[in-house]
């Protein structure tokens, strides 16, 4: 049988499937790298001591950071802009600063106990200010709206919890 | 009295580990057998030591013996006696010794359960890797953790006890030691898993020797998070269940590998597939343990639940390096032999679904350790300190989630190796969908019109049950 010679029009080159399947896989991967790169931006808080908190409040004005501290003496429970708020003060290193938690605090939350907030400065002074026997009372306060209480294995007596208070001048 | 007996239980600890490593080694080296059986007996001396060392503790703890510094500075004689009993792992040197006495424990039962084949090459390393990681917390022990300095406590000395907050619910007493079966046990699979490397006896004979050490540690370390979860609900007011708080994501990573784990083994099992993988979550999840105690020991992550900062971190680091670096180099060593023997025949099988399943727990791990370490590299970096927040856990975690619970319905409809019809997945997939949808519109409605959800859910249930048969 006499064999066809007949010229036969040429097939486009394929791509090999491999070379797509990788493609596709780098494509995914990159999309997932920027996703996971946004989300992990916007769910970042930065971390302050009390003093740290109302030395960089300049900067901070209105962002969203956590700040950890110790309520001292005298909790006000009062309503900020028609929620339930408490209201108190923080102090670090003899640096005061005034809080307004909005929502229900943690069961565990007392003075001498520390917990950790998050929330932003606020100008102005929250309700029941003048009740508090130490307030800052500085024209600024914290408004936070999300508070856990600080559960490790550091050991304070009443004992040492009263002398931390007395520290800043207030009698516990 | 209590300080001295507890310094040399943990001298004898860290003694008998040594010269049991060194039987080992001395008996794989020469071929010499006897070294090898002679090993029990320093296994023996490890299960004293531990039970010892910790039986002391307690005692000095119940007796107020207030010339041991711990209890000097973690007990009190107004704690009630439960909780002067946990005070042990309240505090971190108590809590390393609770490990070891949990780690002699399984080496103990290791050591029982193969006592007819010390002999054996394979359960010979096994030991050996155990015996190891001995040596490493018994060091711990001796050292940075060293639970038993001597105090002199003046008349009516009285300590302060454990944190007030530590002495409010029940779990106290059950959480931590449930959790501490479910870290260490992972041990045992990790140490046959390299023995398995070590010698080169890759078959699935050890898989099935180790499945039920590995079911042991899982279902404890799936109880103790549930604990702790239900505890940080009842009295901490951590938000609820989960605050995705570092410690809490230290304990979910090794249990999320542990599970992804769980489920591929049985391919392996079946099919010889994947094994570099297996070996590779197997250690991942020993590693995670590791590194889940050094972020909660050491101080470098800001966290509500973690213990005092201590000189035990580097330690810890040091160590999680040691075992990356040993498994990679041991899977990379082996990787010729570790070829699977067969393929996966198409996506929509059951052994395909595994693979997804594998592929998403594996994704769930790695979100929430960049999540957990992410801190620690931005401070690394610019020496900011941050944390990361709920959402970015949330929206990242929750598709995962759904994914998982998607493939949980439809892996039990596909096709399982070479057998069975094709897979039904559009059709059975379809209804048992819309089975688990109406579920929850029926359960949510129940809700809202205030009758028992139970009596209304039935329907729902129908096609997924039709689906099923």
């Amino acid at each position: 049988m006499a064999e066809d010679l007949t010229p036969q029009p040429s097939r486009p080159p394929r791509l090999p499937r491999r070379r797509g399947s990788v493609a596709i896989i780098v494509l995914v991967l990159a999309a997932l790298i920027a996703v996971l790169a946004v989300t992990l931006g916007d769910a970042t808080l930065v971390f302050y001591e009390v003093d740290e908190a109302v030395e960089e409040r300049p900067e901070l004005l209105a962002s969203r950071f956590r700040v950890v501290g110790t309520p001292l003496p005298g909790l006000v429970e009062t309503r900020l802009d028609g929620e339930a708020a408490v209201v108190f003060t923080f102090c670090a290193s003899g640096v005061f600063a005034d809080v307004a938690h909005v929502g229900d605090p943690a069961e565990l939350f007392q003075p001498g106990v520390p917990v950790v907030l998050q929330g932003s400065w606020q100008a102005g002074s929250p309700p029941g200010l003048a009740s508090l026997p130490a307030a800052a009372n500085d024209g600024w306060f914290l408004r936070t709206d999300h508070m856990v209480v600080k559960h490790d294995n550091d050991y304070r007596t009443d004992e040492e919890r009263t002398a931390d208070i007395d520290a800043c001048g207030v009698t516990g | 009295m209590n300080a001295s007996l507890g310094a040399l239980f943990v001298a004898l600890g860290l003694a008998a580990s040594l010269l049991g490593v060194f039987s080992l080694v001395r008996g794989l080296a020469t071929g010499d057998e006897r070294f090898l059986w002679r090993v029990r007996w320093f296994v023996a001396a490890v299960l004293v030591a531990a039970v010892g060392q910790f039986a002391v503790m307690e005692r000095a703890l119940i007796t107020r013996d207030f010339t041991v510094a711990f209890v000097a500075e973690h007990g009190s004689h107004r704690t009630p006696a439960l909780f002067n009993f946990a005070t042990l792992w309240s505090a971190l040197e108590g809590s390393i010794l609770l490990w070891v006495l949990i780690l002699a424990g399984y080496v103990g039962m290791v050591t029982w359960r193969f006592r007819q084949r010390l002999n054996d090459k394979m359960v010979a390393w096994a030991l050996l890797v155990l015996l190891l990681v001995c040596v490493f917390f018994f060091l711990l022990l001796a050292g940075p953790a060293f639970p038993f300095a001597k105090f002199s406590p003046w008349a009516g000395y009285d300590g302060p006890g454990p944190n007030p907050l530590l002495q409010n619910h029940l779990l106290m007493a059950f959480h931590p030691p449930v959790l501490y079966l479910g870290y260490v046990g992972f041990t045992v699979p990790f140490a046959f898993a390299l023995a398995s490397l070590i010698t080169g006896r890759l078959g699935e004979g050890w898989l099935l020797e180790t499945r039920r050490w590995t079911l042991i540690a899982w279902g404890c370390l799936s109880v103790g998070i549930l604990l702790g979860a239900w505890w940080s609900y009842e009295v901490l007011g951590w938000g609820g269940y989960w605050a995705w708080d570092p410690v809490e994501n230290a304990s979910l990573l090794p249990w999320l590998t542990g599970t992804a784990y769980l489920h591929s083994v049985m391919v392996q099992e079946r099919r010889g597939m994947l094994r570099v993988w297996n070996l590779s979550l197997l250690c991942a999840t020993f590693a995670l343990t590791i590194l889940g105690t050094f972020l909660t020991r050491s101080g470098v992550i800001e966290s509500v639940h973690t213990f005092t900062e201590s000189g035990i971190g580097p330690m810890f680091l040091a160590f999680f390096a040691l075992i990356v670096v040993v498994t990679v180099g041991l899977i990379a060593w082996r990787g010729d032999v570790l070829r699977a023997e067969g393929r996966i025949d198409a996506v929509a099988s059951r052994t395909g679904a595994f693979l997804v399943n594998n592929l998403l727990f594996a994704g769930f791990a790695f979100v929430v350790l960049l999540g957990t370490l992410y801190p620690l590299l931005v401070e690394a970096a610019n020496g900011d300190r941050i944390s990361v927040g709920n959402p970015y856990f949330e929206r990242m975690t929750m598709p995962i989630g759904f994914m998982l619970l998607f493939l949980m319905a439809m892996a039990p409809l596909c096709r399982g190796a070479g057998r069975g019809p094709r897979c039904s997945l559009v059709v059975c997939g379809g209804r048992r969908l819309a089975g688990s949808w109406s579920c929850w519109l029926v359960w949510g409605w129940g809700c809202v019109v205030g009758r028992p959800p139970w009596r209304l859910v039935w329907p729902g249930l129908l096609p997924a049950g039709r689906c099923a048969r």
